[in-house]
């Protein structure tokens, strides 16, 4: 450090007396005395931890547990917070039958998330509370300060303090038992804080050595390549796990799908119900509603929503086989290649068919029309035959006969 | 003679004085009674005893708890070679010479089941087993020659290894402490293995089979955990009731006490982190050969299916447990304050022994479902409080007047321990 005394522009500042001792309790001791004395702004030094320097040197308890309490509380209620955000709103899951808010669940998370912050405020804390790093101080300029790290015990008492005095300082160290003390200066120049350069430099390099793989991964991220990609996790990428409709070697047909074991039904799978489930009454298309049905306002609207989702592409909002699709079939010359037209629902033929058949229709499909029972549930397929016969009665109503006598006069 | 002996306050009393003849004396005759009231009450009910070995068994792995955890105690701290507990050391060491009368009270579970009262364990029964394809799969371990041989193996394990390191500690105190000192952490080790193997296989063998069918790898250490807290309690509590009476006064400081509570505020989290676990897993996987357990321990119906959303009383005791076993100690241990506090904390260790017990009542009561017809009552169960007053007294004033008893021979404090010298100065920073 020769060059920084070539330098004689700088102020070179008292920064305080620094007074070692022989052993930890000499030290302990001189901290009581030193605070005795009334001084507030010291400081001691010691290669270990000493038990019993803190109330000797009346420092206050540490709020750091208070900190790391605050921080687990706060990982806890985040924790739970983000695994209902995330489960229940953002992206419902359900995952193995249970509630997309389930506490169990949650738990292992908020666990770890709590322990997790715990940990970063002790730790960080600790550094700030501690006001680490600390790459420049005073002291550090001195050279019998640096035995502090393996033998050394030490008072420093800074001349900022409003008792100090240098003569009458002097004596509080030496009656505390001081084997040496010493002033110690420092100079004021921003120079002397600053950083070594080859510590700089090691920031820079380390700090851009860090971002290669960050560097890598948004390369590898934005380009395209005609190689197949990197698997760095082979497990997640090809789970041993068979999925619907493939082959595996497990079973001696060949399939991954198994079919439920001879004479079983899956629970709520029964379909016993022949009128319900097949429109069937006696064997025969059943002419009556099954009484799952309820006759309402409600079913109706729902038979309308349904059939204007499903039906009204083909057979047209009205029923009479005029849908989009339908037309523009007729304009292509569709039939040529073997399209039937969807039918004209409100004609008298089908006004007269029995519900069960039209059900039956509509689960199964006709001609060019499609099945249906695999997307839409009996219930709704039976509110749908319910709006076609309402459609139909429309299409062929009279004022005498579907009009109320009161109404009459308003339509005229 | 050591020099240690001369670190001690000059007026320190390190013997328990006669006082402790007396408490063995009425712990004798108060146990010895209370048992015999509680037997007479159980033949009264005429159910073939079968609710008194259920109180039995409670209260038996309560007492075997204790001296289980005291046995870790002293294990764990040669292990790794701790001097702040050496002035605590020996209460713990006293409480292990427990072994041989809790070998006597074990006889009590495995001895009728060899003359054939089937009533505590239905695997021990010939046509329950035939009739039940899973026990009858766990019959090789499962019956009760063989239980009752591991449960003698366990035994002569314990004895022996708790008889040695007691042993060596009182020769410790006429000297050659250093020495005597490396031979016990020398062997700590080996012997800590066979602590945990048994310790763990009790807890499957004496409670985990209690419901044979179901099945956990975490329960030995859920019956550890409770060990662990049972000690923690004891340790603060017997030093506390002898400092009381005006022996150890000087040795054993708040610095000491504070430190046992931060382990009993630990394995208090630990004993919630174990429970957790090992329902988690079930509740996660829902498989109905693992559910059945806590489904017992829930719902009012846990073999109906039309009525199985419905909470019981176990449901209502599991929840109590979650509050007074978990959630109350762990916030409120939480702070050194609390932990500083000898009363506080006195208050804390009892509270953790009694709701120990409701642990152990948990685990082994809702079994009784496993002889009764379905839709027995939990509260059915709890009407015999009276029984479980009077075998759990029974059992704990006989523990009682064994410990008096060996306390009232030795030294209260191992006086001729090298660490004792830094156990004295010990120091919470």
């Amino acid at each position: 450090m020769s060059h920084e005394k070539e330098t004689d522009q700088v102020e070179d500042k008292l920064y305080g007396l620094l007074a070692e001792y022989e052993s930890p309790g000499a030290l302990i001791e001189a901290a009581k005395a030193v605070r005795t004395a009334g001084y507030t702004k010291f400081d001691c030094h010691s290669p270990f931890p000493v038990h019993g320097i803190d109330p000797a040197m009346g420092i206050k308890p540490t709020i750091l547990p208070m900190l790391t309490f605050g921080a687990g509380a706060t990982g806890l209620g985040l924790a739970i917070l983000m695994q209902t955000w995330m489960n229940n709103w953002t992206y419902p899951f359900n995952i193995g039958g249970k509630p997309l808010i389930s506490l169990p669940m949650q738990i292992p998370i908020a666990f770890e998330v709590t322990v997790l912050l715990a940990a970063f405020a002790t730790f960080f804390g600790m550094w700030g509370l501690n006001k680490l790093p600390q790459v420049w101080h005073p002291l550090f300029g001195n050279d019998r300060f640096l035995t502090a790290t393996s033998h050394g015990f030490f008072v420093a008492i800074e001349a900022d303090d409003p008792k100090f005095d240098d003569e009458k300082t002097k004596a509080t160290l030496e009656a505390a038992g001081a084997t040496a003390i010493e002033e110690v200066r420092y100079q004021t120049s921003k120079a002397h804080r600053a950083l070594p350069k080859g510590v700089i430099a090691m920031i820079v390099v380390s700090t851009c050595v860090a971002l290669v793989p960050f560097a890598y991964i948004y390369k590898k991220r934005s380009s395209k390549s005609p190689h197949p990609h990197y698997h760095i996790n082979p497990n997640m990428d090809f789970q041993a796990k068979n999925k619907a409709q493939t082959a595996s070697d497990i079973f001696p047909d060949g399939r991954a799908e198994r079919l439920p074991v001879d004479g079983t039904v899956a629970r709520g799978e029964l379909k016993a119900d022949d009128h319900f489930y097949r429109g069937l009454q006696a064997g025969q298309w059943a002419t009556e509603f099954p009484a799952e049905i309820p006759m309402t306002q409600e079913t109706m609207d729902r038979g309308q929503n349904r059939f204007e989702i499903y039906c009204s592409p083909c057979h047209g909002l009205g029923g009479d086989g005029q849908g989009m699709i339908a037309q523009r079939a007729d304009r292509v010359g569709a039939s040529a290649t073997g399209w039937v037209a969807p039918s004209n629902m409100t004609q008298a033929s089908f006004a007269t068919q029995p519900h069960g058949q039209l059900f039956n229709t509509i689960t199964y499909g006709i001609r060019s029309m499609p099945a249906y029972g695999p997307q839409i549930k009996e219930a709704d397929r039976w509110a749908i035959v319910l709006y076609v016969r309402a459609l139909q009665r429309s299409a062929n109503a009279t004022v005498q006969t579907d009009v109320p006598a009161d109404k009459r006069p308003a339509i005229r | 003679m050591s020099s240690s002996e001369n670190l001690l306050h000059p007026e320190e009393k390190i013997k328990a004085g006669p006082g402790m003849k007396k408490i063995r004396s009425l712990g004798l005759a108060g146990g010895a009674l209370l048992l015999i009231a509680g037997i007479v009450w159980g033949l009264a009910l005429g159910d073939g005893m079968q609710r008194f070995f259920h109180s039995y068994l409670v209260a038996f792995t309560y007492m075997t708890s204790l001296a289980l955890g005291a046995l870790f105690f002293v294990l764990i701290m040669h292990l790794i070679n701790a001097k702040w507990s050496v002035v605590m050391r020996r209460v713990a060491e006293v409480l292990t010479q427990t072994f041989p009368l809790l070998f006597l009270m074990s006889m009590g579970i495995w001895l009728p089941m060899l003359l054939g009262n089937h009533n505590l364990y239905v695997w021990s029964n010939h046509e329950f087993v035939e009739t039940h394809h899973l026990v009858h799969a766990k019959s090789g371990y499962l019956n009760p020659q063989f239980f009752a041989a591991r449960i003698c193996l366990y035994f002569a394990v314990w004895i022996s290894v708790s008889r040695w390191f007691f042993k060596t500690s009182l020769a410790q105190d006429e000297g050659n402490g250093a020495e005597l000192r490396a031979k016990m952490i020398k062997m700590s080790a080996p012997a800590m293995f066979a602590f945990a193997f048994s310790c763990a296989f009790f807890g499957f063998d004496m409670l985990m089979s209690i419901d044979p069918e179901w099945f956990s790898t975490m329960f030995g250490v859920i019956y550890f955990a409770g060990c662990a807290i049972s000690i923690f309690s004891l340790m603060v509590l017997i030093p506390m009731g002898l400092q009381r009476s005006g022996r150890l006064s000087h040795s054993i400081t708040v610095e000491h006490y504070h430190d046992i509570g931060k382990l009993l505020f630990a394995f208090v989290f630990f004993w919630g982190y174990v429970c957790f676990s090992q329902f988690m897993l079930i509740w996660g996987a829902n498989i109905p050969e693992e559910t059945g357990y806590f489904m017992k321990r829930w719902f009012a119906h846990p073999d109906s299916y039309q009525t199985i959303g419905e909470m019981g009383v176990w449901g209502k005791v599991t929840l109590l447990m979650l509050a007074v076993h978990f959630i109350i100690p762990f916030v409120l241990l939480m702070s050194r304050h609390t932990k500083r506090n000898l009363k506080v904390l006195a208050g804390f260790a009892a509270w953790m022994l009694l709701w120990h017990y409701l642990d152990l009542y948990w685990q082994v009561m809702p079994a009784l479902n496993n002889h009764m017809a379905v839709g027995a009552k939990a509260s059915a169960i709890f009407r015999m409080l009276p029984l479980d007053v009077m075998v759990f007294g029974g059992l704990g004033l006989l523990f009682m007047a064994s410990v008096a008893n060996t306390l009232s021979k030795v030294n209260l404090l191992a006086k001729g321990d090298p660490g004792l010298a830094d156990s004295l100065r010990f120091e919470n920073q």
